[in-house]
């Protein structure tokens, strides 16, 4: 399951937030080598793990197996800040019915096609957006990855052309929140819904939406 | 006519919302050929590629090789051989066919394969490697004689392939989607709602022994076994609605 965590529920996973900062040093820094993250402590904080981020965790046991993060385009993000020329065709896409996508990771254990880790956090990231109603997420990503949003029948838009980045191509895209993306993502690795636990308050309500960005 | 492309970005990402909307397999071709011949490509193929023995027809999406020359692939067996093919397998970043081919290096049958190439002139390429969860999936793979091969067009066409990938597979299994007959999806839909195989024949005003016939080859075409399977399988696959 996937657990939401913000400013509001934070202190009841202390442990688990910490631990998925260490996760994601070896991830980002020790496994990918993006060693401008490095950091003494070994846990990976940047700029953008403020009071405003969202965390999405897949826990198992207790233990923090992958995870998301989400950040208001209102407020300064990845794309924004960092690498604005990713989106220098389409513009920057802001406004309080858009969220960033960041560090979305899954510990070595839990890859692979026979696991369902990886589509579990898409889709409790599609749930949560959806409940939200936000209409889009925006992502700066490694262009090779864009295929298998693709194959979900995800509405992908390029917001500039790929970028050679230390010699990785990525792109910045916004991604349309719909019910039938988040349909087809746990579909893919037939994942039982609701995906979420939210202990933050009380009964959701997914309702269905438009979206009318770019 | 390769040249300068004004604004290669904004154009390509137009393409890419043209093609979102397109759904018949022709006009993606269509499309599709006539924007990467603007770019000086008068060939491209969008496919999988198989296993060193295996078969490459199967495997193909899109087909806009010159004429003659897939049909020469294929009865050649060149896929086996064939350096670009086997350099699309090694990477996620898309290449120029020179920066992988080298010829002083190459087997004699690769020299073969290139020069061959060359006669339908497709001297130069670009390809762009399609990966997902499971590793190598496809490659979108153009040709020229003097393509535009600069940094913004390469970028431009890397992000028009990944697009043209999706919408091709999306296309062809779109085509191949109802594997069932409209009777046999009849027949299955009935049964769905429990009516016996007389039941559905008096429905459908056909036979009992139709209707059976109609059962076996619906479960035979789904690889199903019994009623409740066979069913179950065609509504997974979107062939009967419950």
């Amino acid at each position: 399951m996937i657990h939401i965590i913000d400013a509001s529920n934070r202190r009841l996973y202390a442990e688990q937030i910490e631990e998925h900062f260490r996760i994601r040093h070896r991830i980002y820094v020790e496994e990918r080598r993006w060693m401008e993250l490095e950091r003494p402590d070994g846990r990976e904080v940047d700029q953008f793990d403020t009071d405003d981020a969202v965390y999405l965790l897949a826990l198992k046991d207790g233990k923090v197996i992958g995870g998301s993060r989400l950040v208001p385009t209102l407020c300064p993000h990845l794309m924004s800040e960092v690498f604005p020329y990713l989106a220098n065709i389409r513009g920057l896409q802001r406004g309080p019915d858009i969220v960033e996508w960041t560090r979305i990771f899954v510990v070595p254990e839990y890859r692979g096609r026979e696991s369902a880790v990886l589509h579990t956090v898409l889709a409790g990231m599609l749930e949560y957006c959806l409940e939200q109603n936000f209409s889009a997420i925006t992502v700066v990503m490694e262009t090779w990855w864009m295929p298998r949003f693709l194959e979900l029948g995800w509405e992908v838009k390029p917001l500039g052309l790929p970028t050679m980045i230390d010699g990785m191509s990525c792109i910045g895209t916004m991604i349309s929140v719909t019910e039938e993306a988040w349909r087809n993502t746990l579909a893919f690795k037939r994942i039982a819904a609701p995906t979420l636990v939210d202990r933050r308050h009380g009964p959701r309500i997914i309702k269905e939406r438009r979206t009318n960005h770019v | 006519m390769s040249g300068q492309h004004f604004d290669a970005g904004r154009d390509a990402l137009d393409f890419i919302d043209v093609l979102t909307r397109l759904n018949d397999p022709q006009t993606i071709i269509t499309s599709l050929r006539d924007k990467l011949a603007s770019f000086g490509f008068h060939a491209f193929l969008i496919t999988g590629l198989p296993e060193t023995g295996d078969r490459i027809a199967p495997l193909v999406l899109l087909n806009g090789w010159p004429d003659g020359w897939f049909e020469l692939y294929v009865r050649q067996n060149y896929a086996d051989d064939d350096p670009i093919a086997a350099h699309c397998k090694t990477t996620i970043n898309p290449f120029v066919w020179d920066e992988v081919y080298r010829q002083e290096v190459a087997s004699a049958r690769q020299q073969e394969i290139m020069r061959r190439a060359s006669d339908f002139k497709m001297i130069h390429g670009f390809c762009v490697p399609i990966h997902n969860e499971d590793g190598f999936k496809a490659v979108v793979t153009m040709a020229g004689d003097k393509p535009d091969l600069s940094r913004p067009s390469r970028s431009a066409i890397h992000l028009m392939s990944l697009y043209a990938h999706a919408k091709a597979e999306a296309a062809m299994h779109g085509t191949q989607g109802h594997c069932l007959t409209v009777r046999e999806r009849e027949v299955l839909t009935w049964m769905a709602v429990g009516k016996s195989t007389e039941g559905v024949a008096e429905v459908l005003n056909i036979r009992a022994g139709t209707v059976e016939a109609h059962y076996q080859n619906a479960a035979r075409k789904l690889g199903a076994r019994g009623r409740t399977r066979t069913v179950v399988e065609a509504h997974l696959r979107g062939e009967i609605q419950l």
